[in-house]
């Protein structure tokens, strides 16, 4: 192991390499030496010019470049904290752009707290254009559906469901010997599953709100209700393989089934009435006009309803397939 | 701020895990509180929405077949030309066979024009309570919602698009206000404020165009004025429309000027102030017995002054066709203002000839001398005036020209044309719109699960050692290992077992297996004690490759071919397969990588399979028989190899399954434990961390 090293960024990519260029020149730009940390970046299979971004920072960064067939998120960080070198591992997302100091804080607070089972969680914050969204603000600010920084006190040690993926750090070792993550998961729950199996090794998460990183990519409404099925389908996952009460109860599945069975056909029309609304408030932001109170209070019950709807939709079609699917163990791994 | 915002931070702050944060908000909703208004407990997270789906699914059996028109009154025909437009398209829209709904924000002059809405079936809700109630009850009957002008559209819009999901909305522009406002300006008291205003109506009037499914605008022009801000946008043109007079009384019989407009309509006041004061005492110094008569609804004070022997400054008047049967000639002398004028259009279409301006004639494709004269500054237009007043011949062709303008493009059978295409046809509107699942990425094919790499059969070292140990006692896959093993295209494998514990004639064995098993201790001997012994029976250097394998694993169809044929593409001296995540692990960093090949290690497990090259014979063995059950020869072996510059490695396209058994279950942990420190404190090793690092990984798919 190189000693002078104190940090691994684990960055994994797909298809994202305008961000990636931003990501990358914010990692660049820290208050660490270069000799201080390593950039292992893991292309999850992406066909844009990905591979041409990266060559541009081979220069600056001490970088590890790997592409993969396009695996999921759960294998990509796996393939990474594998090419670790560094004692602490960092959790970077392809749309986040690290505040300079960002590193240095997570490695601060991992020399105040070196016990092995202590984590650290970062915050992040929306960036310009994201700022400016409607479903952005909503989903960091109002629903949290997105993150959930409001009630955290800088300092302030959190249970396992706060060791959010793309802004955490922990030490290698508790990897190692306690778990990696479960490849299962192509997208969504992969963070807290593991964080919940890691729970068994005493994990706790350590808020750190100078560890700052940006979130620069504004998503749409239908990004995000795809990105709320998913996690649906990872919770119903998630669940299967920890059939137990504090997972049912944070991955939500409570009464899903028959909720599901009510407002199935009425999916459609929520998607279009969110859309709708969404393409209104943006219209307007994009004039410089505010929104009022009304419309906000009619845009924020739609992204609501669609994306508590989508999440559902995503456990029962899940569930919905397992049991279809007689042959397939639970949470449907296969040797 | 209210103690429900006050409350929120504390509950979220609250050192409670989510099993009970759920809980405890199941029992405060349903419990004594469920009395109280639902939105009260936005502390609880629910902002905006309590989580009750009633409010958000109106029932799904009722058609979707209503058109529902917005506008910021019932329409009045008779006191402005926007009303005129919107009765005749609600007129045209009931003839095409469309259920028609309407909704005023406020109440029209007179609650009759409300009325004549109701006597033609037209289902009529006035205010902005009633409107909202109305649309939270029968939103979901409409197929297209029809909202006229900005500030309607600015309040409407999103009631609309959360209570009418599924409607296709139209904007209508009525014209574009921040054009007429920006003309205006200069002509304004405050020039700066009217700049202000155009301004904040640009931004109003391009945000509800953005949020509309389709706009409406007036003229071609201002078509092309909407997609110059915004090409995207779906503009179509619906023009004013006229009732056309079948053919006019000649020249003749008419005396005077004439004008006519809705004075809230403050180009019209300043067109009347300007003619007063600067062209009509042009006309009369050659026409000295010509007047002028003004009509027109909300006349101010400042043009009812103008009355004078010269002017006839009328006010409103509820039939304004004799008008236009006695005037001679209609002045329109409009220095700003945008869109279509109604009045000039209203002139054409009763035969009666018109002097305008630029800006009076444009959007309707009046050219100068054709269809009207064009003319502008207070000499020009005057002179105009006087000649078409004094020339019967131009009279008679002007207006025969302008009756034909009309009929051809703003007739009613004309437009009808134009409304019908633009609409959700009335038949087939029941069908739903926006069934489209959210779009997203679509992720390439999941993860090979093998890789591709075969060995050619061409050399003829290729012969396997595979050497295991089992327990006959206990469940075991040794059976079935030994054919997956046996099984193998490439290689010629020799297969030995030693068995532990009870004998396998005692325990219900295969009799393959008893035939593979060359060695029994009854005795619980160490596994690699065992091993020795059975390779000390055995030439060794024979075989290319020697394998070591647990009774309890579960290996992939082809494994043998397709594992070796990597450690050997990769050149690893000694390597193991990963393990699936769904086994039982010793080190969570031989779990199986996906889209990964295989990986250069510094750490390969001495167990449950391992496979070393004859380079390394020399090197490892026999086994190290002071390791307990082998523990803590995986930090001791790569020291050795790395010191003669040997491979490692771990195969992950070829993944076993381990899962049978608890590690650790058949023996002692602890004392196993102790005694590997000790064997370890006497030989040079890694650390777990030092040994888990991949220096190189090679994907899936070639790249390395």
């Amino acid at each position: 192991m190189n000693s002078s090293l104190l940090i691994s960024a684990v960055l994994c990519t797909y298809n994202r390499a305008s961000l990636l260029a931003r990501a990358l020149g914010a990692l660049s730009a820290q208050t660490l030496g270069t000799e201080q940390f390593e950039v292992v970046l893991i292309d999850d299979g992406s066909s844009d010019e990905t591979a041409q971004i990266v060559s541009v920072f081979a220069s600056l960064l001490n970088l590890r470049y790997v592409r993969q067939p396009n695996s999921g998120l759960a294998a990509a960080k796996n393939h990474g904290i594998c090419l670790s070198r560094a004692p602490i591992i960092v959790f970077l997302d392809d749309d986040d752009v690290l505040d300079s100091r960002a590193l240095e804080q997570h490695w601060l607070s991992h020399q105040h707290d070196p016990r092995i089972e202590t984590a650290v969680l970062g915050y992040t914050g929306l960036g310009h254009e994201p700022s400016r969204s409607p479903l952005m603000r909503y989903v960091m600010e109002v629903g949290c559906q997105l993150f959930y920084y409001s009630p955290l006190k800088d300092g302030q040690e959190l249970d396992f469901t706060y060791f959010w993926g793309g802004r955490s750090s922990c030490k290698r070792a508790l990897l190692l010997e306690h778990g990696v993550f479960d490849p299962v998961f192509r997208f969504g729950a992969e963070d807290i599953e593991l964080a919940y199996r890691l729970r068994n090794a005493g994990l706790r998460v350590r808020y750190n709100a100078k560890a700052i990183s940006t979130m620069i990519r504004t998503l749409s409404v239908d990004g995000f209700a795809r990105r709320c099925e998913l996690q649906g389908r990872s919770n119903w996952v998630f669940y299967q393989r920890h059939p137990n009460k504090l997972v049912r109860a944070w991955t939500q599945l409570e009464g899903a089934e028959s909720e599901w069975d009510r407002i199935a056909a009425h999916y459609p029309r929520l998607l279009r009435s969110a859309r709708k609304l969404d393409q209104l408030a943006n219209a307007r932001v994009e004039q410089g006009l505010a929104c009022d109170p009304a419309l906000t209070q009619l845009l924020h019950r739609a992204y609501a309803a669609l994306f508590r709807a989508s999440r559902i939709k995503g456990s029962v079609e899940r569930m919905r397939e397992d049991k279809s699917d007689d042959a397939s163990p639970p949470g449907g791994s296969e040797p | 701020m209210n103690v429900i915002d006050l409350l929120r931070p504390i509950w979220r702050a609250l050192p409670i895990n989510i099993y009970w944060r759920q809980r405890i908000k199941h029992f405060v909703l349903n419990g004594p509180f469920a009395a109280f208004d639902p939105k009260q407990f936005a502390a609880l997270d629910m902002p905006a929405w309590d989580g009750e789906w009633r409010v958000l699914l109106p029932p799904l059996d009722e058609p979707v077949d209503r058109l529902l028109v917005i506008d910021w009154k019932p329409p009045t025909p008779d006191l402005d030309s926007g009303s005129y437009r919107l009765r005749l398209i609600l007129d045209l829209l009931l003839a095409a066979g469309h259920q028609v709904d309407f909704i005023g924000d406020r109440e029209a002059e007179h609650p009759r024009y409300a009325e004549a809405l109701r006597e033609r079936g037209i289902r009529t809700v006035i205010g902005p309570s009633d409107a909202l109630e109305h649309l939270g009850t029968h939103g979901h009957r409409y197929a297209q919602v029809w909202i006229s002008r900005p500030e309607v559209a600015e309040t409407y819009l999103a009631p609309v698009r959360a209570l009418a999901s599924q409607a296709l909305v139209i904007y209508d522009t009525v014209d574009l206000h921040w054009v007429r406002f920006q003309r205006g300006a200069a002509f304004a008291a405050d020039p700066t404020e009217g700049l202000a205003r155009a301004e904040r109506y640009r931004r109003l009037e391009l945000a509800n165009a953005r949020a509309a499914d389709r706009v409406i605008a007036i003229t071609e022009d201002e078509r092309a004025r909407l997609l110059q801000e915004f090409p995207g946008l779906d503009v179509r043109v619906l023009p004013n429309i006229h009732a056309v007079a079948e053919r006019a009384a000649g020249p003749e019989t008419r005396r005077d000027l004439f004008f006519i407009g809705g004075f809230q309509h403050q180009p019209n006041v300043d067109a009347m102030q300007y003619f007063a004061a600067e062209i009509l005492p042009l006309v009369r110094a050659e026409l000295p017995d010509v007047k002028l008569r003004i009509v027109g609804s909300h006349m101010p004070d400042s043009v009812r002054a103008l009355a004078s022997p010269a002017i006839e400054a009328v006010g409103y008047v509820a039939d304004v066709d004799p008008y236009f049967a006695q005037a001679r000639v209609f002045v329109a002398p409009l220095r700003h203002g945008a869109g279509m004028k109604g009045k000039i259009g209203h002139s054409l279409s009763q035969g009666l000839p018109v002097v305008t301006t630029r800006i009076g004639a444009e959007g309707m494709g009046l050219r100068d001398g054709i269809e009207a004269l064009i003319a502008e500054g207070p000499r020009e237009f005057a002179d105009a005036v006087i000649r078409l007043y004094q020339d019967e011949a131009l009279w008679s062709q002007l207006s025969t020209a302008g009756l034909e303008l009309i009929r051809e493009h703003y007739s009613k059978a004309v437009v009808a044309g134009h409304l019908s295409s633009l609409l959700v046809p009335s038949r087939e509107s029941s069908k739903a719109v926006g069934t489209e699942a959210p779009s997203f990425r679509p992720g390439p094919a999941a993860s090979a699960k093998t890789s591709s790499a075969t060995l050619p059969r061409s050399e003829n070292d290729r012969r396997v050692l595979i050497l295991g140990v089992y327990l006959p006692g206990i469940t075991n896959h040794a059976a079935t290992l030994s054919n997956d093993l046996l099984s193998s295209r490439d290689w010629e494998v020799d297969l030995h077992w030693a068995s532990v514990g009870t004998h396998a004639s005692e325990a219900q064995a295969d009799s393959t297996l008893q035939a593979l098993t060359r060695l029994h201790s009854r005795e619980r001997v160490p596994k690699f004690v065992l091993l020795n012994r059975l390779l000390s029976e055995l030439e060794l250097d024979d075989y290319r490759y020697l394998m070591v394998v647990d009774d309890d694993i579960e290996l992939p169809q082809g494994f043998l071919d397709q594992f070796l044929a990597i450690q050997e593409a990769r050149d690893f001296t000694l390597a193991q397969p990963a393990r699936t995540h769904d086994s039982f692990t010793d080190h969570h960093f031989v779990n199986q990588l996906m889209g990964v090949e295989s990986r250069l290690t510094r750490f390969v497990e001495i167990g449950p399979l391992m496979s070393l090259r004859r380079e390394g014979y020399q090197i490892l063995l026999p086994f190290d028989e002071d390791a307990p059950m082998g523990w803590g020869l995986d930090f001791v072996w790569p020291v050795i190899l790395e010191q003669h510059g040997l491979r490692l490695g771990i195969v992950d396209a070829a993944p076993i399954r381990h899962a049978l058994r608890k590690p650790v279950s058949t023996y002692e942990y602890t004392q196993t434990e102790s005694a590997m420190q000790a064997f370890l404190a006497k030989r040079p090793h890694l650390t777990l961390a030092e040994a888990c690092i991949a220096n190189q990984t090679y994907t899936m798919g070639g790249s390395a």
